[in-house]
């Protein structure tokens, strides 16, 4: 092997090292660009029709919205019993070692309402709700049902990914309200009755120290984690192409990719907000 | 052209067709109440003319006209539009799996909003009567998976139907067909023509395409002919036409 063949060989293995994050970068950010288009465009077919919600839209949204919402309460219900006692609780309880009562009413509105919730709803709806719609509009795509819709002149972004977005976005915040307002009740109840009947102030404290800024992070984080968990979801399920196969597979990308925007955004969102 | 044209097909040919083809562009026009169908020995991917026609596959050259106007300058919006005059359905055309079948037949026509200006109780009412002609047995509170193959078709059907198409373009209708379900799927059919829709179909029925057709495409890998009536079908010297005419399960049985 000559000298030149060698360091043709370590050159190559050089370029393939340092274009590999290349690669990768270009592949996500391109997967980005994508999901964003592809919402974009759902959303464009929907609001240039005449009516928002007509007959079909509104069946379809309020269908969405009940499977994801309604249908997750006992689910978010435990969830949220779990982290009142597990949190808000413990919380409250150590509150003379931790120091004053504003320090844990910020604590708990930073802790409860602005991450835990959030993530905690978001994780189940992309487990619940994600994971359906991959499967949904997977099995459709396989079985012909959307080409049968186009060919009748249906559009669908507006007939079945634009629903499933707004409804999963509009069940994303219902459901993070729910879980926080059962988390904080629940731990404070049991701090209460159990520790010190005063602490029932903290109620007050913390609807009075919820403030409109709070409120706004708190309204635009959860929409836009259902919207990109109904994203990603619509995305894969409308890529499942010929194999049954590819349904599952499709599903576990879904979830995959749904998680990790989650916690990105959710990064994100806590250095644009607290640093 | 002429007034009541509603397809009009110039130098047309299909982009996707599996083979090398050579032969003729398809040149016809559809009128109004027209039955125009393509014929020809298997294989010959008949299916995808139909298909080019319909604005569904893209064509490698000539162009198609809807009502006048060229295929390749409508909007997306248009081709909304287009999409329910001209219905096409093929053999295994999909329903909703999640709706029953009446909900099935009514979704496209919501979609469109063709409850509008009248209630939607008239629109139910229509597409009941639609379903009570194409089959008075099909259970509508069935989901799909539990309706047999050609109560599925014929719900399809009735689902284009009550788009009120100008077209229906049927590409192998009664592949799931027993034989007296078919003869009153085809009486239907005639019924339809008769009212004044106009049919495309592709059969591989003959002489149920030769005794409904006004005129007949007859394709094969090779060519393609077009015969302005089914006389003229018949009376071709034309090798290949005669042969497939000519095979047994072509002709018609008493």
């Amino acid at each position: 092997m000559s000298v030149t063949h060698i360091s043709g060989t370590i050159t190559n293995w050089a370029n393939t090292l340092t274009g590999w994050p290349g690669r990768q970068l270009i592949r996500h950010v391109t997967y980005v660009i994508d999901l964003v288009t592809f919402s974009m465009l759902a959303l464009r077919d929907w609001f240039s029709k005449n009516k928002l919600f007509d007959s079909h839209s509104y069946s379809t949204t309020v269908a969405q919205i009940i499977f994801t919402g309604v249908d997750a309460l006992p689910t978010i219900t435990f969830l949220g019993l779990a982290t009142g006692f597990i949190f808000t609780f413990r919380l409250i309880s150590i509150s003379n070692t931790l120091g004053g009562t504003n320090d844990i009413v910020n604590l708990l509105i930073t802790v409860i309402c602005l991450s835990a919730g959030p993530f905690l709803a978001a994780i189940i709806i992309i487990s619940r709700t994600g994971s359906a719609i991959v499967v949904d509009l997977g099995n459709m795509k396989l079985h012909g049902e959307i080409e049968a819709l186009e060919n009748l002149g249906i559009n669908i972004n507006d007939y079945l990914i634009a629903p499933r977005i707004i409804s999963t976005a509009i069940s994303q915040l219902a459901i993070t309200v729910y879980f926080t307002v059962v988390a904080l009740l629940s731990g404070i109840l049991i701090s209460a009755l159990f520790v010190n009947p005063s602490h029932f102030e903290f109620i007050f404290k913390i609807s009075n120290s919820f403030t409109p800024y709070m409120m706004s992070i708190f309204v635009i984080k959860n929409i836009i984690f259902g919207y990109v968990i109904a994203t990603v979801a619509c995305y894969n399920g409308l890529r499942v192409q010929q194999s049954a196969t590819e349904v599952p597979q499709r599903t576990t990308a879904s979830i995959v990719q749904s998680l990790s925007f989650v916690f990105v955004i959710d990064s994100l969102l806590t250095f644009v907000i607290f640093v | 052209m002429q007034n009541n044209t509603i397809i009009k097909c110039n130098q047309l040919i299909p982009q996707e067709l599996p083979f090398e083809y050579h032969g003729d562009a398809l040149d016809f026009e559809l009128g109004a109440g027209e039955v125009i169908t393509i014929i020809g020995p298997d294989y010959s991917c008949k299916g995808n003319w139909l298909r080019a026609i319909c604005g569904l596959e893209e064509q490698q050259s000539g162009s198609v006209h809807i009502k006048g106007v060229d295929t390749l300058n409508l909007s997306e919006k248009d081709w909304t539009i287009t999409r329910m005059k001209v219905a096409y359905l093929h053999e295994d055309t999909a329903l909703l799996s999640a709706a029953n079948g009446l909900t099935n037949v009514l979704a496209p026509a919501l979609y469109h909003h063709l409850d509008e200006g009248q209630k939607k109780q008239l629109l139910v009412e229509k597409a009941l009567q639609l379903l009570e002609e194409i089959d008075p047995e099909i259970n509508l509170d069935d989901l799909p998976a539990y309706l047999t193959k050609d109560h599925q078709y014929k719900i399809a059907v009735a689902r284009a139907l009550l788009l009120e198409p100008d077209v229906l373009a049927l590409n192998n209708p009664f592949a799931h067909f027993n034989s007296d379900s078919k003869y009153k799927f085809q009486l239907f059919l005639k019924k339809q023509v008769e009212k004044g829709l106009s049919l495309l179909l592709v059969t591989h029925d003959t002489p149920y395409a030769l005794s409904i057709s006004d005129k007949i495409i007859f394709a094969n890998r090779e060519n393609l002919i077009y015969f302005d009536s089914v006389e003229a079908l018949l009376n071709s010297d034309i090798a290949m036409v005669n042969q497939f005419i000519n095979l047994p399960q072509n002709q018609v049985r008493e």
